[in-house]
């Protein structure tokens, strides 16, 4: 536990430092360039807001649905969905090109662009989710299933929001496309899932949380219906754009398939959804094992879908120029980075478990 | 009764009698119009401009006269004072306005497509709407697209939402190549251009400053800009030594660029995307490959 905490905290140092660097000398120091503007910091802020579905998923079975095996767990689940809230918004923060502006989106909001949304409905959402937990801990039962209520419009348009960002741009022909909002929302509760049975058996391992093997296999259980829910919303994306074969957008599915991205595609479709669907499936999902090594790889997984939408349509813009080469590659202030809010991240947890009671009381059935 | 009679008569009068062109297309304009109006974005293409600006400044370049000699870009940077980039770092490189170059055909049949391109200054400018803080305006008395520096807080979406590719991004400190090249900058730059961030994104301005200048002279000597006086406006249409560039008020039917707008050669980028650009191109007509 010591050891791990001094590994955390020495990568969020360093990742400090790769901060610090970047303030001084600008964007320069990344991978990002002209037509790619986007890189893995958009990537990992669309990724943690995604995996904060989690917990409102989980919350929401709890309180509103009336599973009882889901109950004790759900605390968990709000402390991760604040923490990944959080992260999301650091990771915005190192894409800024002026961070001593930020500000700025408050003093002079223009409603018109879709970031502005997605700033105002993020903090909406973490007060929500901040309140959830606030009252789990009072045990004011009746009121939390109120804000558990309020909290499922919420978390459609939060991750919509997100997807809107890009899904709205006719600029980008990899982006813009209807499918991407329920794209989002079902990649969200996918990554929000995989991340809460993380957190459990992270939990039970290094912290002091008895941890019921029954509850994190039944949660298992739900990735049946999301893995295959997420692949045919993938498949309708991609065959409705191979068959219209519109050369902006099928320039872009090349680069998938076949080309720059084809091993983050193939990667995320094999071994994030495909394989993770039959371990489920098959008799090994019912282990806790099995239910860990599918929670890594379709997290895995939807942090490479993330990767592919956000990227590749850069690399195919309208207007090309023959004498420059297009290409994105992540600097070691990137992967620092992007390290460190993973370190930033579990840090958060084993501190918060310190402070709140994760478990529910009156659980010892 | 009676009543009912003369509507049935009238009905019936109007059933006999068909609609004339003249008038089916009145009505389907207006039905048109309509329907184009009541859509939420305005998308609608050659439909008019609801407030019409008083001037709207564009640009004509003749591809048929551009040789590829980048001149324009070289003027742009000086007057500007657009920091430089090291060939390492061409994918950062700031130019307001650039040549795309595509290449195609086989051996040897080859042919290079020359494509200027300043900032389209769109009358729908997709980057306008999607900037949060709203660091990008469109001007509306000359519906110029231009830039608040000071408020920016480089956020790149602007970047990604142009179609064109018009607008930069200060990835790094401004560099201007060494001592003699910061000597030599230009000491009338945009007043908010003296001095360079990092981290902020800039953008063609049809030379904006310049603008400002000669509409204030005009306006001291009391009369109307003329049209060779706006030729002279943009750095890049001054230095173009194939005179492929002009400059000017679409407002007014007679100036140069309306006349080549409405020539059978003109066209726009993109123009499906519905952006409206004012930047009119002028078709390489009778080149074969």
């Amino acid at each position: 536990m010591k050891k791990l905490l001094t590994l955390l905290v020495a990568v969020m140092a360093f990742a400090f430092c790769a901060w610090v660097y970047q303030l001084q000398f600008g964007l320069g120091v990344t991978g990002m360039n002209k037509p790619v503007f986007w890189g893995v910091y958009i990537v990992s802020f669309v990724f943690f807001i995604g995996v904060s579905a989690g917990g409102i998923a989980v919350a929401s079975l709890s309180h509103l649905a009336g599973i009882e095996k889901f109950k004790p767990i759900s605390r968990v689940a709000e402390v991760v969905a604040i923490i990944s809230l959080i992260l999301a918004m650091t990771g915005i923060i190192f894409d800024l090109g002026r961070p001593d502006r930020l500000l700025n989106l408050f003093i002079y909001p223009q409603f018109s662009s879709p970031l502005i949304w997605d700033v105002f409905v993020i903090n909406i959402y973490l007060v929500l989710c901040v309140a959830m937990l606030y009252l789990s801990i009072k045990g004011k039962t009746k009121l939390l299933k109120t804000f558990a209520l309020i909290s499922i419009p919420a978390f459609v348009l939060v991750h919509s929001v997100t997807a809107w960002i890009f899904g709205l741009m006719k600029s980008q022909p990899g982006w813009h496309t209807t499918i991407l909002a329920p794209l989002f929302i079902a990649s969200a509760l996918v990554s929000g899932l995989a991340l809460i049975i993380l957190a459990l058996i992270f939990a039970s391992r290094f912290l002091d949380f008895d941890l019921d093997k029954e509850t994190v296999i039944n949660l298992g259980k739900y990735f049946k219906i999301l893995l295959p829910i997420l692949f045919y919303f993938l498949f309708s994306e991609f065959i409705t754009n191979a068959y219209a074969n519109i050369p902006s957008h099928t320039v872009v599915l090349r680069e998938l398939f076949f080309g720059k991205f084809a091993g983050i595609f193939w990667f995320d479709m094999v071994l994030g959804i495909i394989i993770p669907f039959f371990i489920i499936i098959s008799s090994s999902g019912k282990t806790l094992a099995g239910v860990g090594i599918v929670s890594v790889l379709s997290f895995l997984g939807v942090f490479a879908e993330r990767v592919n939408i956000v990227v590749p349509t850069f690399y195919h813009p309208f207007l090309t120029n023959d004498r420059i080469l297009y290409s994105y590659k992540p600097t070691w202030v990137e992967y620092a980075l992007v390290a460190g809010l993973f370190a930033f991240g579990t840090v958060l947890f084993i501190i918060a478990s310190k402070f709140i009671p994760l478990l529910e009381r009156g659980r010892g059935r | 009764m009676e009543e009912k009679n003369q509507m049935e008569e009238t009905i019936t009068a109007l059933e006999k009698k068909p609609l004339s062109r003249k008038e089916f297309l009145k009505i389907t304009a207006v039905a048109g119009t309509a329907l184009a109006v009541s859509n939420l974005p305005q998308t609608a293409t050659a439909m008019p401009v609801p407030n019409k600006p008083k001037h709207r400044y564009a640009m004509v370049i003749d591809l048929a006269r551009c040789v590829g000699c980048e001149a324009c870009t070289v003027a742009c940077k000086v007057e500007h004072n657009v920091p430089v980039a090291s060939p390492k770092e061409l994918a950062r490189r700031i130019e307001w306005t650039e040549v795309y170059f595509k290449e195609k055909g086989d051996y040897p049949y080859v042919k290079t497509d020359l494509n200027p391109r300043p900032c389209m200054h769109c009358e729908n400018p997709p980057c306008v709407g999607v900037c949060p803080v709203g660091a990008t305006y469109q001007d509306k008395d000359r519906g110029l697209v231009l830039q608040r520096y000071a408020r920016c807080i480089g956020c790149r979406y602007c970047t990604t939402a142009c179609p064109y590719g018009a607008r930069y991004f200060n990835w790094s400190k401004p560099d201007y190549g060494g001592k003699l090249r910061e000597a030599a900058l230009n000491p009338d730059p945009h007043p908010q251009l003296k001095k360079r961030y990092k981290g902020i994104v800039e953008k063609c301005t049809f030379c904006v400053e310049r603008l400002d200048r000669l509409e204030a002279k005009a306006e001291k000597e009391d009369r109307a800009i003329t049209d060779e006086e706006l030729h002279l406006v943009c750095t890049c249409v001054k230095t173009c030594m194939g005179r492929a560039r002009h400059f000017g008020d679409l407002n007014d039917p007679n100036s140069t660029v309306s006349k080549l707008a409405r020539s059978g050669r003109a066209f726009r980028l993109l123009e499906e995307l519905g952006t409206e650009p004012k930047v009119i191109y002028l078709k390489e007509a009778g080149n074969k490959t």
